[in-house]
């Protein structure tokens, strides 16, 4: 049986309840209003990102629960995204942005996990200076600040 | 658009220490997001971001560091004594795991890279609370009297070791405490010299009632590895003061009282292991006793067997069950019988890993049916067995009873006698042949009877590695007719005749993936398989394509050689499954049929050998068989080569072999023909090397029989 959901520019979008259920929040909001056609409304999503967000849940619709990973050595944790992800994942930054708050809102964790690990993969490598310009960040340090991290970044640096 | 801090907070758990770190310096509100995450697992062992900024930190602005982040900090990972100190100093109450000590130094690299300057006496800070006297209230939670005399009262060492107990009594939720103390004779080693850093400090006996207080509070703590020589106490004390501990590692000299130990149950302890010291066969058998529910124990059991005067205790006692060991590993055991000696069974061990070492002080040679009756009685679900340089009693046939039962459930042996007795050793072809379940079997040097055994009792061997002793060119075809689930076939030696593959049954391995083999082609046999007409191309070492005066005379052997060639690549060429995996020595032979698509036929000239023979290829004059004879002048030191090659270990030697065969077919053929066409009798190339690549059936259009 299809669901009909709602973004937030009110268009109409009908998936498999199969597909829809990745979201934990879907899941969880069909389980309470029990056997009932009438439409979900997401207004925290929009068009654009809810059928991207669609097209994620169709091509891992049959894929296993997830098993939460030990919370007690996140340093161990796997940086690899899978290749249909990773091109799934190859948006500009406001759409990246943009699906990882909505999987967050919908409670998609997989998506979640691959849209961090994209912000991850973003980061790695960059200086300080590099990320504020990759994120688009001001940097707001007062100068006593600014030195303190002078100082540590002195200490880190490879000499 | 900006991400939620919640979000970041996820993005951090991707990154590593030094990318976190810079996220700590973009903006104000990154500070305050990744600033815990990077300050959680302070890891000196993450080398080189974490060593270095440990390193570059001045002391008294490192402890500043973990001071203010001291709300963060769960793990701890120090290697140095001033960083050590930086950390006493900051007095950190929420680690959960705490690790000191000097796992990394082997080196005297090691330790010019970590402890270089690591000297508290030059590195001394002003008001640093190591360097001047403590507090007098810290008397009553960590008592002077507990350490043994510094030579100058109060000096920054005794300062050290009192803080970081006080550390370890500040830090409750402890889950995880290793303190890995240099072996002293090992640090004197690298380090001449040198003084050696110490963070507990040497205890005197009047430490126990300090130790039992600060103990009884870590109620948290499910590993344990302290070395300082209180292990024995530690133990023994275990049950009531650290029942809910999980493992335990005990890293000096044992010396605990067998007695007292079994006296009390431990039922939480799993892992127990004795890391650098023996344990007699009292004391095993109080371990035993004391924890039931260990399910992986590691010990080195003390090389002298149990006097019979000792053993009336177990009579009365009977033989003790433990029903919860998984794994047991046994080093410097010079047979099971150590621990079958001991009179304890483990009915639900699967994995035994025995290690002799291979230092054979005492040989106490066993027979194979022994061992194997020994095994029934103290394992008797044992599916993984490994064994390093069991020893057995030469030329004495198993004449004893058989054991009751016929079948034994291994299904993993790894078994490595090398030289230690002859390849084709009948205790050895006993054993397997009790051994009907075996999917992986890993052995030393072979001989024919062993490979027979094989194959006719293990059905369902899937994984195996052996070098084999001899020419066994029929048994190895027999093996890989008989057992149809082999994936893997390796090592070295492998030589398998072409007539025996041409004319043998058929394979039936054919899922196989892997498999070292090299076939080699009697001349003299070739005459009854004449089959079309052949050109053959030879290359001399020279490289130039030559054909000698004896073309004619050879025509014949040729166009046999080819028809062989296309029947012994038919019948390997069904073995779809082969992995291509490079082969060092073939590399090139392969890489160039593979690029020509086609085979090559060409001389191989003792130029070509040398590299190959220099690298300790072992079993090349024996395995070689039937061309021995001419072989002999051509390799003059392929005999003293066996030998020695031994000592590069076992997996080197395997993989020696210039013929590996995997995704090509490496055909030998030795004749003496090939004599004639150079007359050079010391550099004669005595080799033609046919390399054919996997899925090409046609050797090459200018081979391919008009």
């Amino acid at each position: 049986m299809p669901v009909i959901l709602v973004s937030s520019d009110n268009q109409d979008f009908k998936v498999d309840k199969e597909v829809a259920e990745r979201s934990i929040l879907i899941k969880n909001m069909l389980e309470d209003v029990g056997e009932s056609d009438s439409p979900i409304p997401l207004p925290n999503v929009t068009a654009a990102v809810l059928t991207k967000v669609i097209e994620y849940c169709e091509h891992h619709r049959n894929d296993p629960v997830q098993v939460p990973e030990e919370t007690d050595d996140p340093r161990k944790r796997s940086n690899d995204i899978e290749e249909w992800d990773m091109k799934f994942m190859q948006v500009d930054q406001e759409m990246l942005f943009e699906i990882i708050l909505a999987a967050n809102y919908l409670d998609i964790k997989p998506l979640l996990d691959v849209g961090c690990k994209t912000v991850a993969n973003i980061i790695k490598g960059k200086t300080p200076e590099e990320i504020r310009k990759a994120f688009n960040i001001v940097n707001d340090f007062t100068p006593e600040e600014e030195a303190q991290i002078k100082k540590e970044n002195e200490w880190a640096e490879d000499r | 658009m900006v991400l939620l801090p919640e979000i970041l907070s996820q993005v951090s758990l991707y990154l590593d220490n030094e990318s976190l770190f810079a996220c700590t310096a973009v903006c104000r509100e990154w500070r305050n997001i990744f600033s815990p995450y990077f300050w959680r697992d302070v890891d000196q062992t993450d080398f080189p971001f974490w060593w270095r900024f440990l390193k570059s930190t001045p002391i008294a602005e490192l402890a500043s560091l973990l001071s203010s982040y001291k709300n963060s900090i769960r793990s701890l990972r120090l290697l140095d004594i001033t960083t050590v100190s930086a950390a006493l100093e900051a007095n950190l109450a929420g680690i959960h795991h705490l690790c000191v000590g000097y796992d990394r130094m082997e080196t005297h690299e090691d330790y010019e890279r970590y402890y270089e300057g690591d000297d508290l006496s030059t590195d001394a800070v002003p008001g640093f609370s190591v360097w001047s006297p403590l507090p007098t209230e810290w008397d009553e939670m960590i008592p002077r009297a507990a350490f043994q005399e510094y030579k100058d009262e109060d000096s920054p060492r005794l300062n050290v070791s009192r803080a970081f107990w006080r550390t370890i009594q500040a830090n409750s939720g402890l889950r995880q405490l290793i303190i890995d103390e240099a072996d002293l004779s090992e640090f004197a080693r690298i380090a001449p010299g040198k003084r050696w850093p110490s963070y507990s400090g040497a205890l005197t006996p009047a430490a126990d009632s300090f130790l039992e207080r600060t103990f009884s509070k870590l109620q948290s703590l499910l590993h344990l590895d302290v070395g300082m020589h209180i292990e024995d106490f530690l133990l023994s004390k275990l049950a009531v003061l650290l029942p809910n501990l999980e493992s335990f590692v005990h890293s000096s000299f044992p010396n605990f009282d067998s007695i007292s130990l079994s006296s009390t149950l431990h039922h939480n302890l799993r892992i127990l292991a004795f890391s650098r010291c023996s344990i007699d066969q009292h004391q095993l058998r109080s371990i035993v006793k004391a924890f039931p529910a260990l399910e992986d124990l590691s010990v080195d059991v003390f090389p002298c067997g149990l006097a019979a005067a000792e053993t009336i205790e177990y009579e009365q006692e009977g033989i003790l069950e433990h029903t919860s060991l998984q794994k047991l590993v046994i080093r410097n055991c010079y047979s099971i019988t150590s621990i079958s000696g001991v009179g304890v069974r483990f009915p639900t061990a699967r994995t035994v890993i025995i290690d002799r070492g291979e230092d054979h002080r005492i040989d106490e040679d066993m027979l194979a049916i022994d061992l194997l009756q020994q095994l029934m009685d103290a394992f008797p679900i044992l599916d993984y067995l490994e064994a390093n340089y069991i020893c057995w009693q030469e030329d004495l046939v198993a004449e004893a009873q058989e054991p009751d039962r016929l079948g034994y459930p291994l299904i993993v042996m790894v078994f490595f006698c090398k030289d230690r007795f002859p390849a084709d050793h009948t205790n050895l072809s006993f054993l397997i042949s009790r051994l009907p379940f075996l999917v992986r079997l890993e052995l030393g040097e072979v001989g024919g009877t062993v490979l027979n055994m094989i194959a006719d009792t293990c059905k369902a061997l899937v994984y195996t590695r052996f070098n084999i002793k001899g020419c066994c060119s029929c048994e190895l075809c027999n093996l890989l007719t008989e057992c149809s689930m082999l994936k893997e076939c390796l090592g070295s030696g492998h030589v398998v005749m072409a007539e025996d593959v041409v004319n043998g049954p058929e394979w039936t391995c054919l899922g196989i993936e892997k498999l070292n083999i090299v076939v080699q082609f009697d001349m003299d046999w070739a005459p009854a398989y004449t089959e079309g007409k052949v050109g053959i191309r030879f290359v001399g070492r020279s490289g130039e394509t030559t054909f000698s005066e004896e073309k004619d005379t050879l025509e014949w052997q040729r166009e046999a050689a080819y028809s062989i060639v296309r029947q012994v690549y038919a019948r390997i060429g069904r073995l779809k499954n082969l992995i291509d995996t490079p082969a060092r020595p073939l590399k090139v032979e392969q890489s160039e049929a593979e690029a020509g698509g086609a085979a090559e036929i060409k001389g191989k000239g003792v130029t070509g050998r040398v590299p190959t023979i220099e690298t300790g290829e072992q079993g090349q004059g024996g395995s070689q068989g039937k061309t021995e004879k001419v072989q002999a002048s051509e390799q003059p030191m392929a005999g003293e080569a066996t030998n020695e090659g031994d000592d590069c270990g076992e997996a080197g030697c395997g993989e020696g072999w210039a013929l590996c065969v995997q995704t090509a077919i490496d055909l030998h053929f030795h004749n003496e023909l090939s004599q004639s066409w150079n007359d050079n009798s010391d550099n004669i190339m005595k080799e033609i090397n046919i390399v054919i690549t996997q899925h090409d059936y046609i050797i090459s259009p200018e081979l391919s029989p008009s």
